[in-house]
């Protein structure tokens, strides 16, 4: 099991038009349900993908059928960056 | 969009099968609250007080988000002056507020009815907008409905084989992993039917890819770190799949066909230590400690 509670310092980038200078930092207990979700991040790096590849061989995937609902819009998906 | 719409069509359509499910607050319920924190702390901000007093815990994160958000609306939307942001801001909440609000009275009429209307699905393509706040600070422009899409959906949901996702036991939805989501910074998975461990893809394609390959392994391993919340530790994950909605088909894979327990605990080690290379240090904190 991991122990995750740690703290984070805060200070704010200049682009704040009303920061004010002088507060001090915030430290505060980081929780699990307020970070982003990022799993995907993590095995998107290269040395992740490489220690899985290595590790877990992907077995074939022959599986052949018809699409039964092909997508009736043709519009381009349009991605967010969540990282 | 289809596809995190279908998510939460799916996941109503699975809570209705089992009533005792396990349900999350929705990502979407998470959007909206992050935008009443960081109208909060602008406020506060603006009038040039500090944080400190505000009730919530995570500040420093809020604060973060706030930033990024006024970022992306910047680049996005070309606006540029601070006020007219934060009017931005303003009216995305209010109308968050009224998705949520309208998402709820279907969702729970849904669940005693069992009718599955345009007004159920529509809900799910509005939550489906509101995700991408809470997952990314990124507010959508507009919130116009395709037709198309609600027949889509409706098709898709048309497909689903109940038997595929009647729980005898064990039936959660949109489960986390306990602390080993923080381990990687947060992760969530699609649902939890007794031992399978399922993921959900609206994709044209039929095709197990590298990536949908790689995420199953990874929840896999989450969940032997941390354990998923709210299922029973007697409770074992012994297969992983992945539904297809596009084709009503459930692949599954049985874990000890693609994981070699021997070398897995090795690899376990490997894991926690690479992810606290990732997520902590490059955040300038202390790794977490193994106990």
């Amino acid at each position: 099991m991991v122990e995750c509670s740690n703290t984070l310092e805060f200070r704010p980038p200049p682009l704040y038009p009303f920061y004010v200078a002088g507060v001090p930092p915030l430290k505060i207990i980081k929780r699990d349900d307020d970070l982003i979700m990022s799993l995907t991040s993590f095995l998107n790096k290269k040395d992740v993908r490489e220690k899985f590849r290595e590790e877990y061989p992907k077995p074939r995937f022959d599986i052949k059928k018809e699409i039964l609902c092909p997508p009736l819009n043709s519009r381009l998906r349009i991605g967010w960056n969540i990282f | 969009m289809v596809g995190t719409s279908f998510d939460y069509l799916l996941r109503f359509y699975i809570k209705y099968l089992n009533t005792k499910a396990i349900t999350k607050q929705w990502v979407a319920e998470g959007s909206l609250k992050l935008l009443e924190l960081v109208l909060e702390v602008n406020e506060l901000l603006e009038k040039r007080k500090p944080l400190k007093n505000l009730t919530f815990v995570n500040k420093e994160l809020v604060v973060e988000k706030l930033f990024k958000m006024l970022k992306l609306i910047e680049k996005r939307y070309t606006i540029k002056n601070h006020k007219q942001k934060i009017k931005f801001i303003k009216k995305h909440y209010q109308k968050a507020i009224n998705i949520i609000s309208n998402a709820k009275k279907n969702y729970f009429l849904f669940l005693k009815n069992g009718q599955i209307n345009d007004n159920l699905i529509k809900s799910t393509l509005l939550l489906a907008k509101l995700d991408p706040i809470y997952r990314a600070s990124h507010i959508t422009k507009s919130y116009n409905i395709d037709g198309k899409d609600i027949e889509d959906l409706n098709n898709l949901i048309s497909l689903v084989n109940p038997d595929f996702f009647k729980a005898n036991e064990i039936c959660l939805l949109n489960p986390i992993f306990n602390r080993a989501s923080i381990l990687v910074g947060g992760a969530d998975a699609d649902l939890v039917i007794d031992d399978k461990l399922i993921d959900i893809k609206t994709t044209k394609k039929l095709q197990m890819n590298r990536n949908y390959f790689n995420q199953l392994i990874g929840y896999y391993t989450l969940y032997r770190i941390g354990g998923i919340d709210g299922m029973p530790p007697q409770n074992e994950i012994k297969k992983l799949g992945i539904y297809f909605s596009r084709y009503g088909y459930l692949h599954l894979y049985k874990v000890e066909d693609i994981i070699n327990e021997n070398r897995f605990i090795k690899f376990l080690e490997w894991f926690k230590e690479r992810a606290r290379q990732e997520f902590w240090k490059s955040k300038k904190l202390e790794p977490p400690s193994s106990k």
